[in-house]
This record gives C-alpha cells, structure tokens and sequence, in this order.
C-alpha cells in the first residue's frame, strides 16, 4: 500500500503534476530542434534546481528525459535530421515516410509505440530491476567487448550501397572516437601535439555536423532538383487494428530495448539500431521494404529508445552506475541533493524510487497528450520553403555547437564535420556507420585491453569468452551476427549447392 | 587502363588508411602490436580500411571497365547536383564562415539576422518582406529561448 501511494504521489500533487508536465513539454521541443540533445538540455537544467527540492528536480528531469528522447523522432521523420543520437534508426524510415506524404502517419505511430515502449520500460524499471541489475552487475570486460562488436557489424545493416565505404565510415568513426588521452595507457594519441585534441572530440560537434550541418548543405546542393513533394494525408487517428499490428514487434523491442539500456555505457542509440535491424530481420510482410518508408521502420526504434530509459535508470538507481550521458547526470542531481546513488539508496530512500516510477508513468502519458495534440505543428515544419528554414537549422545547430562549451571553437569543428559529411554523401559513404563507430570504438577498446590485461593474454584470454554463461551466450549471438550480416553465409550456401 | 574508370573515393580511402597507421606508427611509447597497448586497435583499423579500400578499388575498377565495354552509365554515381548547386554551397558556407566570423563583433542578433537575411536572399523564391518578418522573428525567438530560458550565454 505504501509503494502505491508513492508511485501515485506526482498524480495528485499539482505543484508535481505540473513540472513533470512543462519537463516533457520542454523535453519534446529541446529533442525536436536539431542539434539540441536531451544531455544537454538536462545539462542546463541541472544548476536550475540546486535551490530546489529533490522531488521537484526528479520531477522536472524525467519529464525532460522521456520528452527529449521522444522529441528527437519529430526531426528525423520530418527534415532527415536526427533530433537526439537515439533517433538516428527513425530517420531511415521516418524520412522515407514523410516523402511519400505519411509524414502525419508515421508521428502517429511513433508517439503511441514510444509511449507503449516508455510504459513498458516503466514496468520493468519497477518489477524486474533486481534482476536486471544482477545480470548486468555480472558483464565482464569480454562481455562488453563482445557486445560493442555486435553493435559494429550492424554497419552492413546500415550501409545502403558499397559495404566497404561502410566499413571505412564506422573506422573512421572508431578512430575519431579514440582522439585524445588514452584512458588506460595515459598517452595522447591522434592529437597532432596540440592540446585542444587532448580531451577527446566532442561527439554532440559530430552528431551536429553530420547530422545537422551537412544535411542543410547536401539539401542546398540537390535544391533545385526535381523532387518528390511531401503530400500530407489526413491519417490523424490510424484504426485500432491497424496500431495492434505492430504491438508484437513492440514489446519484442522494448524488452530488448530495456535490457541493453541497463548495461552501462549502452543507452538509447543502441537499442534504437538494433530494435531496428530487429524488425528489419522478424517483422513480415512489410508494407514497404526497411529503408524506402516501412511503417516498421519506425515503430521499433521509438518503441526500443523509450523503453532504453527504464532500463538505463536501473543500473542508476540499483549500483550507481550510469547508462549513458544522461543518467550521469541523474547521478549528479541526486550528489547535489546529497544522495548517494547505489544500493544503499534503495535500501535507505526506497520511496524515492517509486516516486520516479511514479513520475516516469506519468511523464509518459503527458508525452502520448502533448504528441498527439502536437502532430500538425510538427508537420507543418515540412511546408516551410527550404530556401527558410535551411538558414534557420543553419543558425540552430550553430547555436547548438556553441552552447555545448560556449565557444565559437565547437563551432568551427562542427562546420568542418558538416563540410566532410557533406564530401560523404556526394561520395556514397554512409555517416551513420560514422557515428555508431563513435559511439561504441572506445567501448569496445577499452573492453578488449582491459580483459587481455586481466587474463595476461594466451589461452586464459580466449577461454574467457566461453567460460561464462554471458559470455557464452554473447559469443554464439556473436558469431550468428558475424555470419548472417556478412557475405560469409551466402558464400556458405553456395558452397554447399 | 583509362584514368575514367577508378573511383577516386577508394583512392581516398586508401590515402586515409595509409595516413591513420603512419599516425599510429607514430604513438610513441607503445609496443605497436601488443594486443594491450594503445595501438593495436588503431593499427587493426588502419589495416582494415586499406584493405577493404583495395578491395573496394579493384571490384569497382572491374564493375566500371565492364560497364564501359557494355556502354553503360558508371555504375556509381551518387551527387545530384551540378556547378551551379556546389557554386551555391560553397556560397552558403561562405556565409556561415563571415557569420561566426561575424559573431563576437556583432553579437548574436545583429550577425544572426543579417546571415539570415543574406543566406534567404541568395537562395531565393522569397519576398523581400518575408525573408526580413522572418529573418527578425526567428532571431529574436531564438535569442529569448536560448538566452533568456535556456540560459546559454550568446555571443
């Protein structure tokens, strides 16, 4: 009964009711705009709530967390530009859909299945965090390191075209992603004995040239190109059999979602691609195929990305240990607030926790209200002439560069990154392999040396990735992936005709 | 060989890959193929791009050659745009240079509504009247959400 009444504490208390609100409200318009991620926003809004009580801040910050996550579709399905890193596996259907004039359609679908995927990540965040937090507690090094290398060979999902300009797009990402200090060897590398390499490449710059900067110049360039207008049908409220079909699909990625959520330094970008390449491989029959506009296409990622957050707060909440950007610094407010996030916390502050059980189911039903209310503004952005709003992103993600350390420095690293995304595209290179490999090359780095420092090498290294359950499991997953998603499997079958 | 038939990106590439290892030969300290050291992966990477671009190179080479035989279009042809297009992007990011350029001398509304105003102008198909309403609506929105709400300092 006392886990009731905190779980529905923000649902009657109004002061509560109307921060969770304005936080997904803002959180929605901050992952709408391009450039503009959630860590940022929360970033922000962090010093604003030192004077704060701590259940006001929670309040407020897990509005902004759902509603950013969510936010980023908007961008994606509507101007190809990834609103937040945990949308880019919305553009790849999204984009298609809202050429083809199902732009209506796919904001419909995505603010259900991400409320569907948001709720499902809630429930498990509530019911099953003991378990979750022992499996993920268990991951050794080679378990991350087997994890980040599924994560790469999804280039070849990823990759429309050449498979080895892919490849060359996710290296050079791996290699962008170790400029800077070697975390375990402490020497610089790739810094050309300058200082301001040292600290590594910000990856919100590269998210933001690729995705913002080079998407404006790309679409200036093809401008006065014969191209398919986007024709907006009035498709407000698909039919509930309709919506149902894809209710599978979904719960089948938003468990996955919420699982690799948990697993530290794995967030929202990762469930969101492989929900993606998920439906991309189960989902039958779809009305499109993945890439050119599948209605699929964007049911799994949302759903998979919403769903992420439950899990990313477990390992938060349970071991203190974040999941990604964000819930580090949902260890920061709670460090300000004078609370000590791990065991202890459940222990000591149990109710806190079922306040943001609370404060998330409710986060999610404003996030279905606000998305659906706001379905023809955000469709409306794409009949706005290009010729204004292109020097309108322009300007945005300028200001987005800047405001990530208030220096015109991140601009001018951010527009060279634009210039080569740009180089990219006219070429057939694919940037989204780019940032995968960002995301996930220290990752897999720093895995891989620190279990071969472990295991001191030879035999003992490689028998360690068969002599856990995990490990097994991760391993035959592993080698499936390596088979399936390169030509290997093909060249096996023709060897057996 | 005719020069039309190789892709210059697999060049590129390959020049890439080879710049990435001559940097990782270059890390000091470390023992290059020690699996522990800070070296080994970039050293792998390297490797793995002027493979693939190699391999990438030739299968194009042979794709392009068998093409031309067949007096068919370059198999790869990615960019739709033409001079006139690449002329208006090289523009544009002319302009976005003299914008942050612009920027600490300016400050933030003036640069941001004269970068507006010219980029709306030279990219065309707007009123006059328009691109000034909008030109100044969206800076001024832009400086009260960032500046005033968000509190992100502008130049």
């Amino acid at each position: 009964m006392d886990i009731f009444q905190q779980v529905i504490d923000p649902f009657m208390n109004v002061e509560l009711l109307f921060l969770v609100a304005t936080g997904t409200l803002a959180g929605i318009i901050v992952g709408a705009i391009p450039g503009l991620s959630v860590t940022m926003a929360l970033a922000l809004i962090l010093p604003l709530t030192y004077s704060w009580d701590l259940l006001s801040a929670l309040a407020v910050m897990l509005g902004v967390y759902y509603g950013g996550v969510f936010g980023g579709s908007r961008a994606s399905i509507l101007v190809n530009i990834p609103g937040a890193p945990s949308s880019v596996a919305t553009s790849f259907d999204g984009y298609p859909l809202s050429q083809l004039g199902e732009a209506r359609l796919a904001l419909t679908l995505t603010t259900i299945y991400s409320f569907i995927g948001g709720i499902i990540g809630v429930i498990v965040l509530a019911a099953a965090t003991p378990l979750v937090s022992s499996i993920a507690i268990d991951f050794g090094q080679q378990d991350y390191f087997l994890l980040t290398m599924i994560g790469l060979l999804l280039i070849s999902s990823l990759s429309k075209g050449s498979m080895v300009k892919g490849i060359f797009s996710a290296c050079i990402g791996v290699i962008l992603g170790l400029v800077g200090i070697d975390s375990l060897g402490a020497g610089p590398r790739f810094t050309f004995d300058t200082t301001i390499l040292l600290n590594g490449i910000d990856f919100i710059v590269v998210i933001l040239g690729l995705f913002g900067m080079s998407e404006v110049l790309y679409q200036i360039y093809i401008l006065k190109d014969e191209k398919k207008k986007a024709v907006l049908t009035k498709i407000a409220a698909p039919s509930l059999r309709f919506i149902l079909k894809f209710f599978p699909l979904s719960l089948r990625v938003s468990i996955m979602g919420v699982l690799i959520g948990a697993l530290p330094g794995a967030g929202g970008e990762i469930a969101s691609l492989l929900g993606y390449d998920h439906a991309k491989k189960t989902f039958k029959n779809p009305n499109r195929p993945f890439g050119e506009g599948a209605h699929a296409g964007v049911v799994a990622p949302e759903a998979s990305n919403n769903a992420a957050i439950g899990g990313a707060l477990i390992p938060v909440l349970t071991l203190g240990i974040p999941g990604d950007a964000v819930t580090a610094i949902f260890i920061g407010a709670l460090f300000i607030h004078g609370l000590q996030p791990g065991p202890q916390l459940m222990q000591e502050n149990g109710e806190l926790f079922w306040f943001m059980v609370g404060s998330s189911f409710l986060s999610n039903i404003f996030l279905i209200i606000f998305g659906l209310l706001f379905v023809s503004i955000f469709v409306k952005i794409i009949d706005v002439p290009k010729q204004l709003l292109y020097p309108i992103i322009a300007v945005i993600t300028v200001i987005g560069a800047y405001a990530i350390n208030n220096s015109l420095g991140d601009v001018v690293w951010m527009i060279g990154f634009g210039i080569a995304g740009l180089a990219m595209r006219m070429n057939g290179v694919p940037v989204a392999p780019l940032i995968l490999g960002m995301i996930l090359g220290p990752l897999m780095e720093t895995s891989f040396r620190r279990q071969y420092l472990i295991t001191q090498g030879g035999g003992d290294f490689f028998l360690s990735f068969i002599n856990s359950p995990i490990s097994l499991v991760l391993t035959v997953f592993f080698i499936i992936m390596l088979v399936s998603q390169t030509q290997a499997l093909k060249f096996i079958k023709n060897l057996s005709t | 060989m005719k020069i039309k038939t190789i892709d210059f990106s697999y060049v590129f590439m390959l020049a890439v890959g080879i710049f990435i290892l001559i940097q990782t030969l270059l890390i000091s300290q470390e023992n290059l193929l020690a699996p522990a050291s800070g070296t080994f992966i970039p050293f792998i990477i390297s490797i793995l791009i002027i493979i693939s671009s190699l391999f990438g190179g030739f299968k194009s080479m042979i794709e392009n050659q068998n093409a031309a035989k067949d007096d068919k279009a370059p198999k790869e042809k990615n960019s739709t745009g033409g001079k006139g297009q690449m002329t208006n992007v090289l523009i544009f990011i002319s302009g976005i240079c003299i914008y942050i350029g612009a920027l600490p001398l300016l400050t933030f509304i003036p640069a941001t509504v004269l970068f507006l105003i010219g980029t709306i102008y030279y990219l065309g198909k707007i009123s006059f009247t328009v691109n000034l309403i909008v030109s100044a609506t969206t800076t001024i929105v832009a400086f009260v959400l960032f500046a005033e709400i968000f509190n992100i300092p502008l130049p």
